[in-house]
């Protein structure tokens, strides 16, 4: 009897213990199948606004205007939702006033199965380089023409992925008037042929796509006989070889009358070619663009941001720093341009006589635009010959030296010449060309692993329009908890001199775990864009404004 | 912890800093009101020439405008078309608003006339126009798309539209000038013609034509954009019972009531009374929509 105790009850008890684990873990793996995943973010931005006549800052009658927005994403397998609330009480200065209220914008729901991607309510999506298609969003800028309807994706073979969508465009709190739909189809030839290529030795990757998109919206209008639907079709290419890569994309839209060009039946062409070489240190980037009447949106009417389908691509340095960015900022016009770009980088090594002791990099770039040539043959049609170059829009040129001096200095300084026609870009008449320098000088000083302190220095000189500027910077962070910053902007020889105005503006922030929190307190400069016979003022603004944001 | 307590008494000053004191007077000079609802004189309505009124719903479009708006002509001229091929169905009033409708200093020789009003500014920050970029416009305040703003392209297209709904009421305005003392006065009659869904109020305001000014037109060529004598049309000037008007018919109203209305008011200075109309429109007060609308000259 002792002898089988003896032997039963261990094995008795070791098999409990067993099932014990084995039980707990059968409940863990439950638990895991029937929870998903929650994440989001935030952003709320509050103004107090003061009235300032010598900026020219309006009245505004609130006195405190209140943008907010927060996403929640679901995710659990294959299964993805979420949606939007946005609140604007009211919306800030420069937001167009039709943000208001408070509403629930954007919803959707996303399943993936057997190769099939299913999308219903609302999504973002970008064909190629988007010069047909690319629904986005800017929340900054007040930008978001997101489409509301079906999106499906298929992946029948590898190597070849389709996508096709269709609905509406967002417009505000409600929906754009004309249904969109698109096709895309991209085959990656490398991946199709992969057993073919397998011994073949280093080959080029070759990426073909192609798309289709076109629009629906009623002809309401009783003076001319518009198209119903409007279709745009585009064909493109990705080659990357060694150090080679390029990229081609070709578009071609039928007749589009609308506001923006001025309800003429051309049809609408673009074409972008892009092509990279880069190796250890050295990179070269040439890009050459031509749009001909590339307006496309999903109501003829709207102009300024409005219901966009289509993105037509800048072909110039996106600046980061203040006056290069903010004074003169290109934009593509969609009624004709020719553009190009040629970006050198160089990173001198460690060591070298340009390179020091820690390195230099030096980037230098040159952009141009210009309109295409246009040849009115009767009020509704015009002639353009291909490679005619119409007047000069905008040139950028500018070199770039990063370096490091020593353990504690960093600097940044650029040099740059532009030539900007105001007049084409901003929509206005009378100010002409802007032929102009800038310089810029950004000196970073490492105090220690968590303390830096960095001044920036900027100034744009021309004679002509509100002639020059300058502006100075001194930033100082504790990381990763806090920042404190002082701005001045001064445009100390405007021809007018109630207008050489100090638009001093301190900003402190403080940031821990995943939110942050963020006060400035001064002047704003004010801003003036137009498109398709539209002019929008974001004014000048003087005051106190709060940030906060979280990701979670 | 602390960090948050200082950011919270921020907030919190920004609060009470973003109030408005009033002094004295705390009523608005709307002029005086003489309300005949309950009290119709007999025969009055035989008198008033209400019933001969067309059947038809005038539309009210709105052109929101500046003098230093370069793309604002073409509004204008959208307008004017617009009024050759409705008229009478056609009422126009041009607002001036924003940053496109701000006067340069005293000193300056061109744009230092002031359109704007504060009926005008009550409306924008309303309806959100300036915000959206000039030149845009309301016919109606028909809401197209849950937007008020309606491009100059699409007016043709609403004022169809919207002049085709069968009317809910008639609206008409007699109007009385004395010279002297340059005082207006109107007298509107209006009418239900279906019972009444909602509370409907009146607003009556003064209009100026031609007034002679600088305009800024970009479709002109390069260092000829300002134009010293655009004649301005339309422009409002004043409002005669307050920027929201006041109660005309109470929701449940029956149909075929009848009332009057009279207004008295001062000219502002420098608006010149052969040039005036008066505008009256009557709307939803729920929605905003102008279900009716009437115009007369001060003058004839």
């Amino acid at each position: 009897m002792k002898k089988i105790v003896k032997v039963i009850l261990p094995s008795v008890l070791s098999l409990v213990g067993y099932l014990q684990n084995a039980e707990a873990q059968i409940a863990e793996e439950i638990k895991g199948l029937a929870t998903g995943e929650i994440h989001g973010n935030f952003q709320a931005d509050f103004q107090y606004y003061r009235v300032d006549t010598v900026i020219g800052a309006p009245i505004v009658a609130e006195k405190i205007l209140a943008n907010g927005f927060s996403n929640v994403i679901y995710t659990k397998g294959n299964f993805t939702a979420g949606m939007r609330f946005e609140s604007y009480q009211n919306a800030l200065q420069g937001f167009d006033r039709r943000y208001v209220g408070t509403g629930v914008p954007y919803r959707f729901a996303q399943y993936k199965i057997d190769k099939l991607d299913i999308t219903v309510g609302n999504y973002y999506e970008q064909f190629g380089t988007g010069i047909i298609f690319r629904s986005y969003e800017e929340r900054g800028l007040g930008y978001d023409n997101a489409m509301d309807g079906i999106r499906l994706k298929y992946n029948p073979y590898k190597g070849i992925y389709m996508k096709g969508l269709i609905g509406k465009q967002r417009f505000y709190f409600d929906k754009g008037e004309g249904i969109v739909r698109g096709f895309d189809v991209e085959f990656s030839l490398n991946e199709i042929f992969d057993s073919a290529l397998v011994n073949m030795g280093d080959i080029p990757q070759v990426i073909l796509g192609g798309s289709a998109v076109s629009k629906y919206q009623p002809d309401k209008d009783n003076v001319y006989i518009l198209p119903e639907n409007v279709a745009a079709f585009s064909g493109r290419s990705n080659i990357i070889y060694k150090r080679f890569s390029f990229l081609g994309e070709f578009a071609y839209k039928v007749n589009d009358p609308s506001t923006v060009n001025n309800y003429n039946y051309n049809d609408g062409r673009a074409l972008i070619l892009t092509a990279n070489y880069s190796k250890k240190g050295f990179g070269v980037s040439v890009g050459a663009k031509r749009i001909d009447n590339m307006n496309f949106r999903s109501d003829r009417t709207k102009s300024v941001n409005d219901l966009l389908i289509n993105y037509l691509p800048a072909m110039s340095r996106q600046h980061a720093y203040n006056l290069p960015s903010s004074i003169y900022p290109y934009a593509t016009q969609p009624n004709g341009e020719m553009g190009s770009q040629v970006e050198l980088t160089y990173n001198a090594k460690k060591g070298t006589a340009l390179g020091g002791k820690y390195g230099t990099f030096i980037l230098v770039n040159y952009s141009l635009a210009y309109g295409i040539d246009t040849n009115m043959v009767n009020p509704y049609r015009y002639e353009s010959k291909f490679t005619k170059l119409g007047p000069q829009y905008f040139s950028d040129f500018h070199i770039e030296v990063t370096k490091k001096w020593s353990k504690f200095i960093k600097t940044n300084i650029m040099y740059m010449n532009f030539i900007f026609d105001k007049d084409v870009v901003f929509g206005l008449k009378g100010y002409g060309k802007i032929y102009g320098n800038i310089v810029v000088a950004d000196v970073t000083y490492f105090i220690n692993q968590r303390n830096t302190l960095r001044f920036e220095a900027e100034g744009l000189f021309t004679k002509h329009d509100d002639r020059s500027w300058a502006m100075g910077m001194i930033e100082y962070t504790f990381s990763p908890s806090w920042f404190v910053a002082i701005m001045d902007q001064y445009n100390y020889d405007n021809p007018h001199i109630e207008k050489r105005v100090h638009y001093l503006y301190g900003t402190f922030g403080y940031i821990k775990g995943g939110n942050r929190f963020a006060i400035g307190y001064g002047k704003q400069r004010a801003g003036i864009f137009c498109v398709g016979g539209v002019c929008r003022n974001v004014p000048a603004s003087n005051g106190l404004s709060l940030s906060v944001t979280s990701t979670f | 912890m602390k960090r948050l307590n200082y950011l919270l008494l921020i907030v919190s000053v920004l609060a009470v800093v973003s109030c408005d004191i009033i002094k004295e007077p705390y009523v608005e000079n709307q002029g005086s009101t003489v309300d005949t609802t309950t009290v119709v004189v007999p025969g009055e309505e035989e008198l008033s020439g209400i019933n001969d009124e067309p059947n038809y719903r005038r539309v009210l479009l709105e052109d929101y405008t500046g003098h230093q708006c370069g793309n604002c002509p073409r509004a204008a001229e959208t307008a004017k078309s617009l009024h050759d091929t409705y008229g009478d169905k056609l009422v126009i009033m041009a607002i001036h608003v924003g940053f496109f409708a701000r006067t340069n200093s005293p000193t300056s020789t061109k744009y230092t006339y002031d359109f704007k009003t504060t009926t005008g500014n009550e409306f924008d920050t309303q309806f959100g126009n300036s915000a959206a970029g000039l030149p845009n416009g309301m016919v109606s305040r028909f809401k197209a798309n849950n937007s008020y703003i309606i491009n100059k392209d699409s007016w043709g297209t609403y004022t169809d539209s919207v002049s085709k709904i069968a009317p809910k009421l008639k609206l008409k305005v007699k109007t009385e000038y004395v010279n002297d003392t340059r005082t207006v006065k109107a007298t509107v009659y209006a009418k239900s013609l279906v019972a009444v869904d909602a509370p409907y109020k009146i607003g009556v305001y003064i209009t100026e034509d031609s007034i002679v000014n600088w305009q800024k037109d970009y479709s002109l060529p390069s260092g000829s954009q300002d134009i010293p004598n655009y004649v301005h049309m339309h422009a409002l000037r004043e409002t005669m019972n307050g920027t929201w008007g006041d109660i005309l018919f109470s929701e449940n109203t029956a149909a075929n009531f009848f009332t009057t209305k009279t207004y008295e008011k001062a000219l502002p200075t420098g608006v010149v009374a052969k040039n005036c109309h008066v505008v009256v429109y009557a709307y939803n007060s729920n929605t905003y929509e102008i279900l009716q609308a009437a115009e007369a000259k001060l003058q004839e």
